[in-house]
């Protein structure tokens, strides 16, 4: 099997340590003995969705979120048909933004999104920054990670998570993320792959699956990973009950 | 007579605060309560020197303050951990006399970018350094486009501007501004054509986010740019150095100014160029700043040797959530001649918040430690593990690692499997350095 990936806005949105998510999985689909190749694609470049398997992308300022923004314009209605064509696509951070309907400054100023999906965004105030634990249906374990963001989703009604600890899209909600398809967006910020191995191979069955059905995916463990998954559990859990109890 | 009361009041506080060991931001913090416009009532000097920025403040403002110390002038201080407005208060109630006369020749303040805007609602430099802004402390400063801006807001026509113009993002503070001086490495040897670390800052400019080309980097997004839509480049700095040599372990400033380095980095070089920039700036010859700045030892608390069964060993301090400081380690420890021995803790993330966020190891280039020299590599601490997984995507050979999740079987561990005759080299963070140590006492 060959397998192509693009990683988008890889110079513009990749704040957080998030070459990381590309880092892990693209060794993990070759570690299945697949062929993977991977491509940057930014602003200005000609970017065929239909030629990838799997489209990432990441968090950056609310400048280059703009930047990207204005850029993928250009290839909205290409991009709409690879997602409800099933395209499997991770986005991440505030680049979750870009999907909904508009994105609302400190100012009150607008900026249209691409309206694929029916929610906005509108930043606040305060920077929000915390660890997060969240629930998943389609994962066995609970995930770990981190938001740090300017704004809060309002309006979305296919959610990806459940918020066990931090915030949810936002402060009324206690639900995170959204999933359409084989799209699978949260505000969780960086290295989601690296840090939650349930998501990584979850993503990585999706990926092989819409390639090819019969194709059978290999259980391969990276021992370190999990054992950095239940270290980063276990901190937070413990961190939730200690808030929780004062 | 409220500023008085304030006065004493401060001075007493500090005093008693010294005889129990107390940290120095408790009096200023109390000053600024109970008189909040404290600081716009006092008279200052007019040689006030503020340093800013994400790495090297603490060292830059040191090594200012020690070469003008040894040039004569009576200088006013903040000290490391008091960077904030709190700290700075008490420095100056400390010093002033009961009128609230600050009679010295020269104010050294080196103070936390999130307050500068605090800090210059009551007191304007002469000079205004701002070494660098990177990605740092990103949980607790969201990034630094948002540190740019927090910065630049207090900045005024006034001041005279100290900028890094290796830097894109810093030195765009200087835009439209008469009253600039830049520093700056010129290309060199180890200078390269093409970014090879895992995230590129400066790929867009700062300034009108059209795509900015370079001409060379020294490390990271630090180097020669220039964007031909708005015209923000690099400018030729005032202040350059012109050579460096590590092998002889000196550096050149302006072709004729040399300077020897008892630590052989380009973060040590562009604190002791800021520094050199300064105490120019202040009318300090250049032949007795080199004989200030010559061999500068860079405070204990950042660089410690010690010693094992093994051998020597160095702990050198690099921020958590800091790439850019790990990557100068990193960079720092390859350079070494010899086989060696590399050691990485990351045990708590920061000593002053709780938090587990470790998106930041994905940002360092430790594939660095990909290199010949480096016999073994010991990853230490309660994030041990993520360290190995995140070191499986090195292309190091794993047999060369080792992953100690318990500091107390660190030192059996160095001991154990560090190269025999190699040197040791341990790197961590403030919040973990103190655990190091300790250890290290215990088992000499």
């Amino acid at each position: 099997m060959e397998l192509r990936i693009l990683h988008l806005y890889h110079d513009l949105l990749n704040l957080y340590g998030e070459i990381g998510n590309i880092k892990v999985l693209s060794k993990h689909l070759a570690d299945q003995g697949i062929i993977v190749s991977v491509q940057g694609g930014s602003v200005g470049d000609d970017v065929d969705f239909a030629a990838y398997d799997f489209v990432y992308i990441g968090s950056g300022t609310e400048r280059n979120q703009f930047v990207a923004l204005n850029d993928l314009k250009r290839h909205r209605d290409e991009l709409k048909a690879a997602i409800d064509g099933g395209l499997v696509m991770l986005a991440t951070g505030n680049s979750i933004e870009l999907f909904g309907r508009y994105i609302r400054d400190t100012d009150g100023q607008t900026r249209e999104g691409l309206g694929l999906f029916d929610y906005h965004a509108e930043w606040c105030r305060e920077r929000i920054s915390t660890d997060i634990i969240y629930r998943a249906d389609f994962l066995e374990r609970d995930l770990v990670g981190y938001v740090n963001r300017a704004g809060m989703a309002y309006g979305i009604d296919t959610h990806l998570f459940e918020v066990r600890f931090g915030v949810g899209a936002n402060k009324d909600s206690n639900k995170e993320g959204i999933r359409y398809n084989n799209f699978y967006g949260t505000y969780v910020i960086g290295p989601i792959l690296a840090k939650n191995p349930h998501f990584l191979e979850y993503i990585s069955r999706s990926i092989i699956k819409s390639k090819d059905t019969e194709y059978i995916y290999k259980e391969i463990r990276n021992e370190n990973q999990y054992r950095a998954y239940e270290t980063a559990l276990s901190e937070l859990t413990n961190r939730m009950n200690s808030i929780s109890h004062k | 007579m409220k500023k008085l009361v304030v006065i004493i009041l401060t001075k007493i506080l500090y005093m008693a605060g010294s005889i129990m060991g107390k940290g120095s931001s408790l009096p200023g913090k109390l000053a600024l309560k109970l008189c909040p416009d404290i600081l716009a009532r006092l008279t200052l000097p007019e040689n006030i020197v503020m340093i800013t920025g994400s790495n090297g403040k603490t060292t830059t403002a040191g090594m200012i303050n020690d070469v003008l110390v040894e040039n004569g002038f009576d200088v006013g201080y903040n000290y490391e951990g008091s960077n904030q407005i709190e700290g700075v208060a008490t420095l100056l109630l400390r010093i002033s006399d009961l009128a609230g006369r600050v009679k010295k020749d020269a104010l050294v303040l080196e103070v936390d970018e999130r307050y500068t805007r605090y800090v210059l609602k009551f007191i304007k430099p002469r000079y205004y350094v701002i070494t660098n802004l990177y990605r740092d402390q990103l949980t607790r400063n969201g990034h630094p486009e948002l540190v740019y801006s927090i910065i630049n807001e207090g900045v005024t026509d006034d001041m005279h501007l100290v900028l890094n113009t290796d830097d894109p993002l810093s030195s765009m503070m200087g835009m439209g501004k008469d009253r600039v001086t830049y520093f700056g490495i010129n290309k060199n040897e180890l200078s390269t054509d093409i970014n090879t670390s895992m995230y590129n800052d400066g790929a867009y400019c700062p300034n009108c986010k059209a795509k900015m080309e370079y001409d060379y980097y020294h490390y990271n997004h630090i180097g020669s740019y220039h964007c031909e839509a708005c015209g923000h480049r690099r400018h030729d700095p005032e202040f350059a150095v012109t050579g460096i040599d590590f092998d002889e372990g000196s550096f050149t400033i302006n072709g004729e100014h040399k300077i020897t380095l008892n630590f052989k980095s380009f973060y040590n070089i562009y604190n002791l160029l800021a520094a050199f920039t300064v105490a120019s700036l202040l009318g300090v010859g250049p032949d007795r700043i080199c004989a200030s700045l010559n061999g500068y030892i860079v405070k204990k608390e950042r660089i410690i040797e010690f010693v094992t069964a093994a051998g020597k060993g160095m702990m050198i301090i690099s921020k958590h959530e800091n790439s850019i400081s790990y990557n100068q380690s990193l960079r720092y420890i390859t350079g070494q001649k010899g086989d060696l021995t590399a050691v990485i803790i990351v045990d708590s993330i920061s000593r002053k918040y709780y938090t587990n966020e470790t998106s930041w190891l994905w940002d360092i280039d430790f594939e660095l430690l990909r290199s010949d020299n480096i016999r073994r590599i010991i990853l230490a601490g309660k994030y041990a593990y993520e360290l190995g997984f995140r070191f499986k995507h090195t292309g190091i050979d794993e047999n060369r690692i080792s992953i100690i999740p318990d500091l107390d079987d660190l030192m059996k561990a160095i001991n154990d499997m560090a190269v025999p005759g190699g040197k040791t080299f341990v790197l961590t963070c403030f919040s973990d350095k103190q655990k190091f140590i300790d250890r290290v006492r215990k088992w000499n």
